[in-house]
């Protein structure tokens, strides 16, 4: 089973439908225990990283995606998901700086204004991909305003080109996460929740 | 890079899609999941539904629909039409739309576009916005419709001049007009929190003579969030033209697509053609996405030695094994038993080497013809079927 983490913010249901379509059972929970037992953890996230780091915070599960994370069994950051998994964002929330997990070191900056670039990036972007979850040169949707600079080179899964070229997915040992919306990229999205998914089975 | 979105819009009433009848070969043309699920596999970037049911009742089937979508379809999708509340929205959002989009309810109160992304995120709010030009001299192609009674024709150049951008925003599909300027609405709605523009020009809307490029552009250029144009596209040039002229970041049509007259597909390879971005398909992705999976999610492959034309084995293939057998021009399955990518004649030696390949009219079983090496079958047969029955 795979857990969804759910810190009451979003809509989980999108990646609830993406596993089912793919035969794989998944509960949208924020019981630690269930976090805990499951055979892999999504966290999912749209919206502002202060709001979220907030509610993931108040409901205590900020540890327990540390503790869930320690026993090295498959971990999914998606979007926000990824961003919660540094240090810091440059997102203000209340004029400070948000804090973030500190799963992965670095940071989350927000896209430069001076681009000539809409923002937030909406839309299908195509990776270039570093790891074989990952398909080279494939579309996947992405909507974002913020983006992730982590200070580990070996970190980084795949970058994506929006003006700049910058990190989209980050994958260490059994944490993956990526800033597009596999769950909502179609079949090359399906393709990689199913690569994904498919490491809980062992 | 980013890529420019083609956006099907699916018009709905009572849970049905309407105006789709010519549209491909599909057993129920009126079934949004089966409509949903043909566009996404002809390319479609995003799916837009309106909902143009008049009654509560059939608006009541919008959720249902929503629902259906999502649990098949993994594109973004966005609904609008109707929606008024806070509480329409979460409705709509939790049954599993992405996105809603405002129209009228917008001009009628502003501030349900902020109390909404406020709520849900910008991410999930599209402002629709339809104009009309006020003035022959903004390419007003004139209204066809009869009933239009928004906008005076014979308005003078102190009304007009209300209109700094020359369009007015109109509602209720072009019958009201609003007073409200649309360059100036357009910026108004991006501070509210709106996450996209939905812009259809009511002038050029079923006319086939492109879109607005005017208004689009001015748009475009005054603020940062994505304008998808609308309304007026008839042939593939529109469609750049609204791109490159206008500066929209998504394109919208309905019946063009509905019946055909322009196929996804040929729109992308030419709008690629000159040199706009578009999202495509790796080859091996666009073929297991055509294909029926049994239960399993796996597709079952047919094996002919093509110099004998004997059958040599069955197995089956997921979508790794194939994208493998299609870079590799060596055969590779899923192996059941190991639940793993099976590359035949890794450990024997006995590779089998790709020379054709054919799918079948139910689109659910592959045909291989191969060169083998060695024998194919594990036992050291030369073919799996060495056991003759008596029937």
């Amino acid at each position: 089973m795979i857990a969804i983490i759910d810190y009451g913010m979003g809509n989980l249901g999108s990646v609830q439908k993406a596993l089912a379509f793919l035969g794989f059972e998944s509960e949208i929970t924020n019981d630690p225990s269930t976090v805990m037992a499951a055979d892999g953890v999504v966290l999912p996230g749209v919206g502002a990283i202060g709001a979220a780091m907030e509610a993931l915070n108040s409901r205590g599960l900020d540890k327990v995606v540390h503790e869930y994370i320690a026993t090295g069994k498959p971990f999914l950051g998606i979007c926000l998901g990824m961003q919660m998994l540094f240090d810091t964002s440059e997102e203000s929330f209340g004029g400070e700086p948000v804090k973030g997990l500190s799963v992965l070191p670095g940071k989350v900056v927000k896209f430069p204004s001076d681009m000539g670039l809409k923002i937030p990036q909406i839309g299908w972007n195509d990776l270039s991909s570093r790891n074989e979850i990952l398909p080279d040169k494939e579309f996947v949707y992405f909507v974002h305003s913020y983006y992730c600079v982590p200070e580990n080179e070996e970190d980084i899964a795949a970058t994506v080109t929006y003006g700049i070229e910058y990190c989209c997915s980050v994958r260490r040992k059994n944490v993956f996460a990526c800033q597009f919306h596999p769950e909502k990229s179609g079949e090359a999205g399906l393709r990689i929740l199913n690569r994904w998914a498919k490491q809980t089975e062992k | 890079m980013l890529s420019k979105r083609i956006i099907p819009c699916l018009d709905v009433k009572n849970g049905r899609v309407v105006k789709g009848t010519n549209f491909i070969a599909l057993r129920d043309a009126g079934d949004p999941v089966e409509c949903a699920k043909a566009y996404n596999e002809a390319g479609a970037d995003e799916l837009v539904f309106l909902d143009i049911s008049a009654t509560v009742e059939g608006r009541g089937t919008v959720v249902d629909m929503v629902k259906s979508v999502a649990e098949q379809v993994f594109i973004p999708f966005t609904v609008g039409g109707g929606i008024r509340s806070l509480e329409d929205i979460r409705e709509i959002l939790n049954a599993g739309a992405d996105k809603i989009s405002l129209n009228s309810a917008a001009v009628k109160d502003p501030e349900l576009v902020r109390r909404a992304s406020e709520k849900f995120g910008s991410q999930c709010v599209v402002v629709a916005i339809d104009v009309r030009g006020r003035t022959g001299g903004n390419i007003r192609i004139a209204s066809t419709d009869a009933d239009f009674k928004g906008i005076d024709e014979n308005a003078s150049e102190e009304d007009n001049s209300k209109f700094p951008s020359g369009y007015e925003v109109v509602v209720a599909g072009g019958t009201k007009a609003t007073g409200l300027d649309a360059l100036e609405w357009a910026k108004k709605v991006e501070k509210l929190g709106a996450g996209e523009i939905l812009l259809t020009s009511l002038d050029r809307d079923g006319t086939k003579s492109g879109f607005d490029n005017v208004i689009t552009r001015m748009i475009a250029d005054a603020v940062s969030i994505p304008v998808i144009a609308s309304g007026g596209a008839g042939k593939m040039e529109d469609f750049y033209d609204g791109i490159v002229d206008g500066g929209a970041d998504a394109v919208l049509a309905a019946s063009l697509f509905h019946f055909g007259e322009i196929k996804i597909e040929d729109l992308k390879e030419y709008l690629e053609g000159r040199g706009i971005p578009v999202r495509k398909l790796s080859p091996a992705l666009k073929l297991w996405q055509s294909l029926k999976k049994d239960a399993l999610g796996l597709v079952p492959a047919i094996v002919v030695e093509e110099s004998s034309k004997d059958v040599l084995m069955m197995a089956y293939m997921d979508y790794e094994s194939l994208e493998k057998t299609m870079e590799t021009k060596l055969m590779h399955y899923h192996s059941r038993s190991r639940n793993s990518l099976w590359l035949k004649g890794e450990t024997s030696g006995h590779f089998q080497h790709v020379k054709k390949a054919f799918l079948d009219c139910d689109r659910d079983t592959l045909l291989f013809y191969i060169d083998q090496d060695g024998a194919a079958c594990h036992t050291g047969n030369h073919s799996c079927f060495f056991t003759e029955l008596d029937i």
